[in-house]
């Protein structure tokens, strides 16, 4: 079966959210790279066993998950060969990447599990259901919900959200409420 | 001394204001939620950060190479 222009139409521009997925699980920017390039040509190749009309998007993005954990593995095996045992890395230095907020954030996530990390990210920011990120997580919907509750949890707990907004009730919206302050001159 | 002070304590016409308390249970879980939306912001905020950025160009070489793959040789 031939690719359809708008394969690769869709192709094309599911790539910005795809870097930002593979961004957020990788926290490096090349190896988000890597995991993109990687999807577009398992999707190229695998075209056929997308069925038109379902949700291309969540397949791309279980397409690069799998690449992802694939790709894990794989590392792991060599550290343990390498040490002779399995060490868990955090991520140790961070890459910059905007500024020192995002950079607290993205320290924050590398310190979740990767289960959690994804369910998070698949549904806090990618905008997908909880049951697309069930079927992308390839889990029951409870497992996904339950996953990002802990995920907020911790994530709060890290960036100390809880009493940051002790002091600055409002410091969500403070870009709204500096904005509205205006003189007619 | 503690005589006085028991005294005290029982001074009549004594009615000790009942300091108005905030609603228990509304503080937490307006917290949780404040809390909820301000992650929520950092997270599409951090996400969008790298949607925005331009896509780099080995993608377009790639399709372009997928491309020509897939159709060897298409009539032109």
């Amino acid at each position: 079966m031939p690719i359809s222009d708008q394969f690769r139409d869709d192709l094309i521009a599911a790539i910005p959210g795809l870097r930002a997925f593979g961004f957020s699980l990788t926290s490096r920017s090349h190896r988000a790279d890597d995991l993109v390039q990687e999807t577009l040509m398992k999707a190229w190749k695998h075209h056929d066993s997308f069925q038109e009309g379902t949700n291309l998007k969540a397949w791309l993005y279980t397409i690069l998950r799998n690449e992802f954990y694939s790709q894990l593995r794989k590392r792991r095996r060599e550290v343990e060969d390498a040490d002779g045992h399995y060490s868990s890395r955090v991520a140790v230095q961070a890459e910059q990447h905007g500024h020192l907020d995002m950079a607290d954030l993205k320290t924050a996530l590398q310190q979740l599990p990767e289960d959690q990390r994804e369910a998070i990210i698949l549904v806090g920011a990618s905008g997908f259901s909880y049951e697309e990120a069930a079927t992308i997580c390839n889990v029951a919907i409870g497992t996904i919900k339950s996953r990002v509750n802990r995920a907020r949890r911790k994530l709060g707990e890290i960036l100390q959200l809880d009493s940051a907004n002790e002091y600055y009730p409002d410091a969500h919206l403070h870009g709204v409420s500096t904005a509205s302050v205006s003189t007619d001159e | 001394m503690t005589e006085k002070r028991r005294s005290n304590a029982k001074m009549p016409g004594d009615h000790s204001k009942v300091t108005p308390v905030n609603i228990p249970q509304s503080r937490p879980v307006q917290a949780t939620i404040a809390m909820q939306d301000l992650l929520g912001d950092k997270l599409r905020a951090y996400y969008n950060e790298v949607v925005r950025e331009p896509v780099p160009d080995r993608f377009d070489k790639l399709l372009k190479e997928l491309e020509a793959r897939s159709n060897p040789k298409k009539p032109g």
